[in-house]
């Protein structure tokens, strides 16, 4: 475990190192003037798993919408495999803090909406398999009203892998999800992204999630959003439950939170 | 068995019988005597209004000839739907009074609901559009009456038109809210897998305008069964309240009670349809 210094991060930037995504001196200023992020500059490898650490309001959702082509920098650039973000697509699927299902169609046609209206052969199939990974063949004909919160997130999950994402971009998925049926999601995240390797951008506000989940976390402070530190988490995978106890772990969640209360 | 969590059902789910579920969930007390109690409370303001009724009418403290009794109402009833009324039976001035709110509501929600949908969608239609209806919306719609029978004579065409312009206006309205209240991320999903203008429309505006624009039909047609009797009483030579306006002429007491009570009875049949409509239609909302 060492902590780099944002210095030196923002040097690796400059060279023109080829991410999966780069934040080069990004600043977004939204239409009300408010400055939401400044001078962000950080990039996400290929295949790796990165969470962004940072509490309320700092910007990481902003951060998020930005790699997602929501929304589009006021300076400084977003670049996807070297090229600017131009907008939205299915190659970097979005998992909102909220499921975000449409509540009028069963969780089949949720999951199958992207590759249909996209008209992409053999969704079905992938469709079935994905549902069986995250354990929901059973509710295909199910609607979100009659499923938990943690069983809409996996839909959720489901409906962005469909579409074969190059990047997740996850923005505080399990916020919302009680202690237990968190770690278990975690975990499944976990399965899911090394059977795959997708590159994924986690925002959470929960330095034991993040810890538990990264190759790397990155910490935010507020106003305007910066990158304050880049941690690398070099724990050993497969991670489980476990790990919480680990002295190592113990370790690099003291560090995180030293950092975190400087910043208060 | 009582069945506690979702996971136990999965066969109903793979049925695709959704109904079931609710059916099977462990209730507190049993379900009939649950929905007997239901019933009881339901009908006790009307059960109330009759009793008061036949005490006052068959105890002799109002006059006959100011408040019937439901027996000689009763033998009216049977009459008037035998022999009509001045010349015109009854089911003919129900029917042009129906007839004519349903061609009213119809084009109130075609124009209604287009116009909701766009202004919701877009806010420059939202601009040009929003005040004049906002201005127009409080003027009860028998104002413009006069008006209407002078540019468009007497006859089907004004009412329908009145009644198009009254339930337009309150559709628009809830349809537009309809749209606004769409939650934001469903948007944003629709950009993030790439479904194209159309495709958002059909998929995420329209079925989540749905709550907004059953609310609005539903709105409309209440406003609109009330004009239209409001109407005829008016300007008109048929219609249940062209029918009370006579009666009322002719001291025929006993037909202005047989034509109010008619008004109730088809204004609550005409809404429970709307609302079994909405509950096909939103039964994803799970209540
Ligand atoms: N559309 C917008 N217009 C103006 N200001 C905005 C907008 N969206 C976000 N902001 C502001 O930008 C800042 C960062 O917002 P953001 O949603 O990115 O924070 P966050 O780190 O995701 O917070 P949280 O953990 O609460 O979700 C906040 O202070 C917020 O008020
Ligand atoms: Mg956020």
């Amino acid at each position: 475990m060492t902590v780099v210094p944002s210095m030196k991060e923002r040097e690796l930037n400059e060279k023109g190192s080829k991410g999966r995504l780069a934040f080069q001196h990004v600043t977004k200023q939204y239409e009300n003037g408010f400055v939401a992020v400044k001078d962000l500059s950080f990039t996400v490898h290929d295949g790796e798993f990165l969470c962004i650490l940072g509490k309320s309001g700092c910007g990481k959702t902003t951060c998020l919408h930005l790699a997602a082509g929501f929304e589009f920098p006021t300076s400084g650039a977003v670049l996807a495999k070297g090229d600017p973000v131009s907008g939205p697509g299915p190659d970097r699927a979005m998992i909102f803090q909220s499921p975000a299902l449409l509540p009028w169609m069963s969780v089949y046609k949720n999951v199958i909406l992207g590759p249909k209206c996209r008209h992409e052969p053999q969704y079905a199939e992938l469709a079935d398999s994905l549902l069986e990974e995250v354990g929901l063949s059973r509710f295909a004909n199910a609607f979100p009203y009659q499923l938990s919160g943690g069983m809409r997130q996996r839909v959720a999950i489901v409906r962005a892998l469909i579409g074969q994402p190059e990047v997740l971009i996850m923005d505080e998925p399990f916020g919302a999800l009680d202690a237990q049926t968190r770690l278990g999601m975690q975990e499944m995240l976990l399965s899911i992204w090394e059977r795959r390797k997708t590159t994924i951008m986690f925002v959470t506000h929960d330095v034991d999630e993040a810890l538990f989940l990264a190759d790397r976390v990155l910490i935010m402070s507020p106003h305007p959003g910066r990158v304050r530190e880049a941690l690398v988490v070099d724990l050993p995978r497969p991670r489980d439950y476990r790990l919480f106890a680990d002295q190592r772990f113990v370790n690099l969640k003291r560090q995180v939170m030293e950092i975190l209360h400087e910043k208060i | 068995m009582a069945i506690t969590s979702m996971d136990q059902l999965p066969a109903a789910f793979e049925s695709g019988q959704k109904k079931q579920i609710n059916d099977r969930l462990p209730t507190g007390l049993g379900r009939d005597t649950r929905n007997k109690a239901r019933n009881l409370r339901k009908y006790a303001g009307v059960v109330v209004v009759l009793a008061v009724w036949c005490a006052l009418s068959y105890g002799r403290v109002v006059d006959a000839t100011r408040l019937p009794t439901p027996t000689a109402l009763w033998d009216q009833f049977v009459s008037l739907a035998t022999h009509g009324f001045h010349g015109v039976s009854l089911e003919d001035n129900i029917l042009v009074s129906v007839e004519q709110t349903m061609l009213g509501l119809g084009f109130g929600i075609v124009f209604g609901v287009s116009f909701g949908l766009a202004m919701g969608y877009s806010k420059v239609i939202e601009e040009l559009f929003g005040t004049l209806f906002s201005f127009i919306r409080p003027i009860p719609a028998i104002a413009f009456l006069p008006l209407a029978v002078l540019y468009l004579g007497i006859g089907l065409t004004p009412k329908v038109v009145l009644i198009s312009v009254t339930s337009f206006l309150f559709i628009v309205m809830s349809t537009e809210s309809g749209v606004r209240g769409i939650q934001h991320d469903l948007l944003r999903v629709a950009k993030n897998l790439g479904l194209n203008r159309y495709q958002t429309f059909r998929y995420i505006i329209l079925p989540g305008a749905t709550p907004g624009i059953m609310t609005g039909v539903r709105t409309g047609l209440a406003l609109s069964w009330a004009l239209i009797v409001a109407v005829e009483l008016i300007a008109a030579q048929s219609g249940l309240g062209y029918m009370i306006e006579q009666a009322g002429n002719f001291f025929e007491l006993k037909i202005v009670f047989i034509g109010i009570i008619l008004i109730g009875i088809i204004g609550v049949i005409l809404d429970s349809v709307v609302v079994l409509i909405e509950r096909r239609l939103l039964h994803w909302q799970g209540r």
